[in-house]
Order: C-alpha cells, then structure tokens, then sequence
C-alpha cells in the first residue's frame, strides 16, 4: 500500500473504531465497519435507490449476485449475496421458492405495512439463523460473510439470512503433528469448524467463544477461546489490549497476529505456540490458556507459552508415561545436538584435541588428511549444503523432490567424501545435527536452533568451547529475560516452581498430576480428585477411608 | 524501535569484528598435529638430553581416505620415530619441531621412557614434564637399563605404537604400575623414594620362541624396521618388551633395582597389588603345586613409636581363588583349606621380606612409602626425623602380617590325580606349571 494513502485513510478511521467496540449489533460476529467506511450510505424505502447503492458499493463485482422478485407475487423486494460464499441451492429452493409463494393475504400485508416486518417475516421466512439489520453498512457486512440479504420496497429494514456454505478442505489429519496414538482430527481453515471442533472436546458453557475483527482489508474474524472459570485474571484483558491494536490490511495467517502480539520482538524464539490439534487446544484450555483461533488457517495459537512446550508432543500424554519421560529427556538430548553438535565437534577438533580418546583423535586426524579447508569452514559449508537440501526439498514440487533427495544423497555422501572435500566424519555429525532439528516436536523452535547453530558454530571456530560457553550464556540470559504475556518463558525452570516439574522433564502419570500448572495465575488450581491412583479391588475401600481424613 | 535495531547491528558487528580480529590464534586443525605416543628420555653427553619420540601417523593406523596405500604391501609404518639432542627437554621439543612437519602435541603421549643414564644423572631434567599444559599426569613412567630410545623401535604387532604395547601390559593389573603424578609424588615426598618399574627388551627368539617365526614372520619386524638405522648384530631391534623388577630411586637419583621377587614385595607393602597369582607348594607334599588368583587386597602400615625406636606393623589382607591345586588332599575338609591359607601367607611374607631386606639392608631407601605413614600418624616425631629418613627407615623393624583368605576352590575339591588312584599325588602331569 502506498504511503501517502494511508495517513488520511487512518485518521478517517480513528472514530469510527471507537463506535464499533462499542456496542455489538449485527448478531455473528463483533463488527467492526467494513473498510473503507460507508457513512453516507442509508438503507431507504425505496428498494432501487437501495441497490443503486449497493451496486455503488460492491463497484459492480462480478460476483456479487442481485436479484429482484415478487413476494406472493405483489411486494417488491430483492436478494443480495456473493457467489461462491452463500449457499445457491438453500437461496434458490428454499429461500426464494418460499418466499415466491407466500400467500398474497401475507404479501399483501407486506405492502400495506399493516404489521411490524419483522412479525410478517417471521411467519413467511423459512430460515433460522436471521437478523434484522438497518445500517447499510451492516447489509454490506453481513453480504461479505456470504449471507443472503433481503432487501424490501418500502422498507428501511433489511433482513440477513444466515447461508454462509463455500468449499472448504475437509477435516483431516495434522500434518506437522502426526501421533501413532490419538485424535486425527485436525484443524482446518474455516473458523466455525474449529470452535465446533474444540466445542465437541468441551462441552461446558464455561467454554467462551469472544469474537474479534482484525485487519482493514481481510476483515478477519479473530476467536479468542477460553475457559471462563479456569483463565488467569488479566490475561484476557492483555491479550484483547495487544489485539485492538492491530490495524493492519489483512491478516491471513496465525504468524501476522503473532508477530503483533509477542512480547520480545526481536527475540529468535518463539513465544507463542500454535497447533493444528484440537485436543491440543482442549488440554491448554484446561490448564486455563487461551486460545486464539483465526480465520483462513488452522493454525492456533496458545497464549501464554512456556520453552518446554515447544519440547513436548501431544503424544506425550497418550503414550505411557515411562516412555513418554524418556521422550521428554531424549528431545533435551535432542536440543542440544541440533544446537550444539557441529560447533562442538569444531571447536574439539581445532581448539582441544587433548579432550578426544586418543584412538578417536588419530582416527578424525586420519580422516582430515587433504581435506582443503579447516574444520570450521568444512563444517560451515557441510550445514550450508544441507540447508540448501532441505530448502529445496520443502520447495519443490513434490513430483520431483525424490531426484533432489537422491542427488543430494549423492552429492554430501559419497562424491564429496571421495572426492576429499569433506571428511566422513563431518558429514556425520551434520547429518546427525540435521535429523536432530527434524526430531524436536515443533518446527517453530527447530528454525530457531538451526538458526543459533551457524552462530554457534562461528563461535566455536573462533573461540573454541569458551565461544560456545559465551553463546550457550547469551541464549540463557536472553531466554531468562523472555516473557510470554507476563509469564516467564522458562517457568517452572527459571522462577522455580517445584509442583510444576511433573510435566517438564518427566510426564507423570495422569493420577499423579492433580494440580494445573501454577505459573499460568489459573482460578481453580486442582484439576481432579485426590488419590485417584489405580489400587487392587480389595484395597480400594481403605483408600477411599484414607483419603477421606 | 528503529533506533533499537541500529544498536544492535551495531553491537553485534562490534563483537564479530572483535572475534574476528583476535580469534583463531590458538587455532590448530587436528590433522596439523604430531601426535606423540612414547617418548624416551637419554642423557646425552656431560649434561645434556636427548628426546625421542614416537609420533603416530594417522593415516596408517585410523585408516583415512579410502584411496590410501590399499593392501599394499609390508612397509606400512605406524609412525615414526624423531630424535632431539637440547640442553633440556623443553628445547628439545623444540628443537624436534625444527624437522617435522608438524606441530608437536604432548597431550596424547601415553608412556614416558627414562633411560638408565638420565635416571642415574637424576630426575630433575623432568620439570618440563610438570608444567607444560599439554602433559597429562596419567601418562606412565617405565625404566629401561641402557637407551631408552630403541624401546621405541619395538615393531607394531597386535599394537601398532610402543606406547600402546605398555600401557597394554601395564593394564593387566600384575604389573607395579606408576603414572608421571605417582612419580612426582613419591619423588616430592620426604618419606618416599620413587620405585619405576623396568622394561626389558626381548629378541625375537625370546618373543615368540621359534626363531623361524621371530626373524621373518614379522614384517618390519627386523633390522629393517628401524629405519635404515644400522644397529650392531648383537642388539638386533627388539621384539618384544617385558616387564621385569624395578628402579629403585634414592632422593631423585636411580640407585639401583629390584628383582621380580622384590618388585612383588614392594607392592604388597605399599598397597598396589591388584590382582595376581601366587605359586607355591603344596604344605604337605612338595611335588604337587598350588596356584592362588587373588583379586583384593589391602595393605595397612601402622607405625608404632616408642622413644626413639619405631616400628611398623604391615597388615596386609588379601581374598583369592584357587585355581591350581595338584597335591592329594583333599579340600572338602576346611581345614586343608587354611593350610593353604597359611602357605599362602607365608609366600607373601617371604616376598614382603625380600623387598625389605633389598630396601633396608643394600639401598637404603624407604621405597614403601612408610615415612609418609609416620608422617601422617606422628607428625611431630616425623619432623625430628624427616631429614635423614632413609638412614634411620634402614635401622627400622618392620613387621608383616599377611592374612590370607581363600574363597573358593574351583569347580572341583581333589585333583584328579588324586581322586583316580590316591597315589599321594607323585606325578603332577609336567603342563600343569
């Protein structure tokens, strides 16, 4: 968007939100005025003047639909909707064949204006999902969002029929978190399917669905989703406050409202989380996050956020939790490979030679013989190409990535080992450090630590181990002074909290973990009964006595 | 929030400029180093040192690039061997750079050879040895009589580096084993003199047995395995090493050495037997042997002060299994068992008593260590004493007490002979010892 534009367009529009977060009148969603805004348009009796202006307003798309037709054949009236959005078959055979053989008593009164139109519609309008509008704006609106609306000779009322039906990809599995064990459902695009998908997981009116508009131009609806009674004081207030001050052209993806709302900017890391798992959802709700679901993406977000989730897999929970520790401590091992393994092996193998078992020390000499370039800029090069693989792997149509794979199988693996410009044991570790960023569970923080290894590695080729103590402690520091919505990103680890490290390097069993995580300022601290730890039938009765005193 | 952004560029091309700038100086890449694996220390001329080392070449022994020299042939050579002549080993390190085309690395060396002379000329060349960073105070210490650099001529054969062969037969756990720290602290102590423990060099003959098989069934193994070095006849290059007895060093200075025997004694009394086997003859009937595995031992020196006499009582313990019983008793009465037990005891005793008697009577050093054990019991008296220790330890009565214990007997309680015909077990089969 050109500059010169934007500053009167932002002025003209100052007012006008304040207007909007005032009052909700238009029942689906929380409206703001459509951009850019319709003042000066009025919905009049005379049904012609109505749609010269709507005409005015939609410039004439091609792709919205006017029509005008004879209720009972004698009241005058139009329809209004966008092609593609609203559903064409409910319009043409229910709606419209309905209305057209009202009998002409009721059409008749439908002239007359011997009764309210409301009264008259509600017993000629076969639909549920309706509302009365009087704005022009709010017509426009409600047209946008795919409804139908009526317009009538004579009337300043108009009336919208919920028809909202497009084509929208089904209900599938998540692909970037797939589980062996688990719900399959994933999220998809449209924002209805999700709330339902999350409704379904909790069924409790303490489930709020708070409905928000963000972006000029997208007008996209924003869902922030929660449980009343389990979420912190203030934390809504917050992230409403983060969110009205977003005014940007469009949001189509998580990522845009992410960026506007992270409270470190600058900061590499990730600071909210985001999901295409409703379970997921459903269980951060219970541990009384909130959830923000936008429009166009099924991706979302989870506020607040806390490091060790992006150490965590939805699995975790599903999976006995013997094995589901050894998972959490495996992906810590994992952690430190991807960040470190490369510079480590640089910095032993240039800086401290005397920390290497003699037979390894021999054996990587031996394997560096020849090789034209010092293991830092060996190394360097080594993770390039390999980024540059992977890069192209994600990229490519999938048709051909087998032919990038293979090549590039062949290109690190064999040729360049034999041709003496790698040594075998570097094209190790950076095959090891690149599957070790593909096995942490979130993609989100595996970027991040592929983006600190070159850092580190540069480190370690100019320091040694004391360049990655330095770096390793300027991640620290930075990840102590990183919140997430007031909570501090490394809880329960950094601000100590001894009854939340059930769930952070081990998973304890389920009967075990009776309290929700404290560093959230949930309301309601217990989530089960006590002692609900599986004992023999015989036993049962004087547990239950035990657990009574 | 522009103004945020700059400041960090700015700070961060700051410290790459300054890492850039002042990095990489200790920077050197693996395959730049000369991996040393032994190094052998001469006395050269009046007062000067000769530094051999054997520094390993990777690529022979950690296999490399695939085009390597293939199966070639026999002249694979493990490494090689490089000399310098200094004024002190420190130079000579130095100086030993002077004609290899890498830069020397200690940090791997396992095995430090002192050679008779420098022995003799005393310890305090090895003050390097101490203070450079890259030694490690792990590395052994042996001894050899004459040069010990032609211990580095050893060929390579199940082990491919001397350093290797060492340490391979020090970790055995028979053999007295002593690490540069060990060294510094039996040297450093009043109350202790150092012991190292001697390698003899073997022929091939002495090696292998057959001659045939020694002299060519060795590649590199020979005469030419040294390099094109002509050594005379009679020292042919060695074969093999063997570990047999012990310098004994008085204050810093090698003055002389222990016996197999003696070398045993020492380590039971100073509490370094690990493991072992001892052989003695049945109590009852000489002909028949008896072979005793122990695998714990504890040695306890407890000094008994008394006006100016001292004495010390050594109590050692030790368990073990029999693993050799060929005389005709029968061991499932316990009391065959503790006889055992008591020749046991008295084995050790007589080694015990060999040490002493070589240390006290002919060396007059405390090679035991028990002027430290004075030290720590009595210190007061210790400091009447500390300066001319080794001529009072050589008055000193020493008591030992071994005590015995046998485990088990194996998986049988009479020898075979013994149960087929009871003849008093008269003929041990000659395979047995």
């Amino acid at each position: 968007m050109p500059r010169p534009f934007r500053r009167p367009l932002r002025a003209a529009l100052r007012p006008l939100k304040g207007r909007a977060t005032q009052k909700d009148t238009s029942g689906g969603q929380g409206q703001k005025y459509p951009y850019p805004p319709l003042e000066h348009y009025v919905l009049t009796p005379d049904l012609k003047l109505n749609l010269q202006q709507l005409e005015e307003i939609f410039h004439r798309s091609g792709d919205v639909v006017k029509r005008d037709f004879c209720i009972g054949g004698r009241a005058r009236a139009a329809i209004v909707y966008i092609d593609g959005l609203a559903d064409k078959t409910l319009i043409e055979d229910t709606l419209l064949r309905t209305l057209q053989h009202v009998p002409s008593e009721l059409a008749q009164a439908l002239v007359d204006r011997s009764a309210p139109l409301d009264r008259l519609l509600e017993i000629i309008v076969p639909m549920a999902d309706v509302d009365f509008v009087e704005k022009m704006a709010d017509v426009v609106n409600h047209v946008l969002n795919g409804d139908a609306v009526l317009l009538f000779e004579g009337y300043r009322q108009a009336m919208a029929t919920s028809t909202r039906s497009w084509e929208q990809r089904s209900i599938s599995e998540p692909l970037t978190e797939g589980v062996v064990r688990g719900p399959r459902e994933g999220f998809v695009e449209n924002l209805r399917t999700n709330t339902a998908l999350i409704r379904r997981r909790l069924k409790t009116p303490d489930l709020v669905v708070d409905n928000l508009l963000v972006g000029r131009y997208s007008q996209t609806n924003v869902s922030l989703v929660y449980l009343k009674s389990l979420v912190g004081p203030g934390l809504l207030e917050e992230i409403r406050r983060r969110l009205d001050r977003i005014d940007v052209d469009g949001i189509l993806e998580s990522a845009y409202i992410e960026e506007f709302i992270e409270d470190n900017p600058f900061s590499p890391f990730p600071q909210i989380d985001h999901t295409e798992r409703p379970d997921k959802v459903a269980a951060a709700l219970l541990e009384g996050r909130v959830a923000l679901l936008i429009d166009n993406t099924p991706f979302v977000l989870l506020v607040p956020t806390l490091f060790v989730q992006f150490l965590q897999a939805s699995e975790d929970y599903y999976e006995r939790y013997w094995l589901a520790s050894f998972l959490r401590v495996l992906r810590f091992v994992i952690l430190n490979i991807a960040l470190l393994l490369p510079s480590a092996y640089v910095a032993v193998s240039t800086y401290h030679q005397e920390m290497l078992p003699t037979n390894l020390v021999v054996r990587l000499a031996a394997q560096r013989e020849g090789i034209p370039f010092p293991a830092v800029v060996e190394a360097l090069l080594l993770e390039l190409v390999f980024e540059i693989l992977r890069e192209a792997g994600v990229r490519l149509p999938r048709v051909v990535g087998q032919a990038v794979s293979i090549v590039g199988a062949l290109v690190i693996g064999e040729a360049a080992v034999s041709a003496g410009l790698f040594s075998p044991a570097m094209v190790i570790v950076v095959a090891l450090t690149g599957i070790s960023s593909f096995a942490l569970p979130k993609f989100s923080m595996a970027i991040t630590i592929r983006l600190l290894r070159f850092i580190m590695l540069i480190l370690a080729g100019v320091l040694g181990f004391y360049g990655i103590m330095l770096g390793l402690l300027a991640v620290l520091v930075h990840l102590n002074t990183l919140r997430s919505f007031g909570v501090p990103y490394l809880a329960p680890v950094a601000p100590y909290h001894r009854r939340d490290y059930k769930d952070v390097f081990v998973r304890a069993p389920r009967w075990d973990q009776e309290l929700r995580p404290t560093q959230l300022g949930h309301r309601d601290p217990r989530r089960q009964a006590e002692g609900l730890q599986p004992v023999p039938p015989g036993a049962d009765k004087g547990e239950k006595s035990g657990g009574g005193r | 929030m522009r103004r945020s952004l700059r400041a960090v560029f700015l700070l961060l091309s700051l410290t790459l400029i300054g890492m850039i700038l002042d990095g990489c100086w200790s920077r050197r890449e693996i395959e730049e180093l000369a991996l040393i694996m032994a190094a052998a220390l001469d006395a050269e001329g009046e007062n000067q040192v000769r530094l051999s080392a054997f520094i390993i070449n990777p690529r022979e022994i950690g296999g490399g690039q695939p085009m390597g020299a293939g199966g070639g042939g026999g002249t694979r050579m493990p490494g090689e061997i490089v000399t310098a002549v200094a004024d002190n080993f420190a130079e000579a390190t130095r100086r030993l750079e002077e004609h290899i085309p890498r830069r020397v690395f200690w940090a791997h060396n396992r095995v430090i050879i002192l050679g008779d002379g420098l022995a003799r000329r005393g310890l305090q060349s090895l003050d390097w040895f101490s203070r450079d960073r890259q030694m490690r105070l792990d590395t052994v210490v042996v001894l050899t009589e004459g040069e010990a650099r032609r211990v580095l001529d050893l060929p390579p054969g199940i082990e491919l580096n001397p350093g290797r062969i060492i340490t391979g037969i020090l970790n055995s756990h028979v053999i007295l084993k002593v690490e540069l720290k060990d060294l510094f602290a039996m040297w450093q102590a009043r109350g202790d003199n150092p012991v190292v423990p001697r390698v003899v060099l073997l022929s091939p003959d002495e090696h292998s047995g057959s001659k045939l098989q020694g002299r060519e069934g060795r590649p590199g193994g020979g005469g030419e395995g040294g390099e094109g070095r002509e050594a005379p006849p009679a020292q042919a290059a060695p074969a093999a090493v063997r570990f047999d007895g012990a310098g004994v060093f008085k204050d810093d200075k090698l003055v002389g050495y222990l016996d197999h025997l003696e070398t045993l004694g020492t380590m039971w009394l100073r509490g370094e037997v690990r493991e072992g086997v001892i052989t003695f003859n049945c109590p009852a009937h000489p002909e028949g042997q008896v072979a005793v595995r122990f695998y714990r031992s504890q040695t306890k020196v407890k000094p008994h002060v008394e006006g100016d006499k001292i004495r010390f009582l050594v109590k050692i313990t030790a368990e073990g299994d029999l693993t050799e019983h060929t005389c005709d008793d029968s061991l499932k009465d316990p009391a065959q068992v503790r006889a055992m037990e008591e020749a046991l005891r008295r084995e050790v005793e007589k080694r015990a008593e060999a040490a002493l008697d070589k240390a006290q009577k002919e060396l007059k050093a405390d090679i035991f260590g028990f002027g430290e054990v004075l030290h720590r019991q009595e210190p007061k008296f210790w400091k009447q004493v500390q300066d001319h220790w080794n001529e009072i330890f050589a008055g000193v009565e020493v008591k030992v007490e071994p005590r015995m214990e046998v485990r088990r007997v194996g998986m049988t309680y009479a020898s075979v002979e013994a149960i087929r015909g009871n003849t008093g077990g008269k003929k041990t089969s000659p395979g047995g010892r």
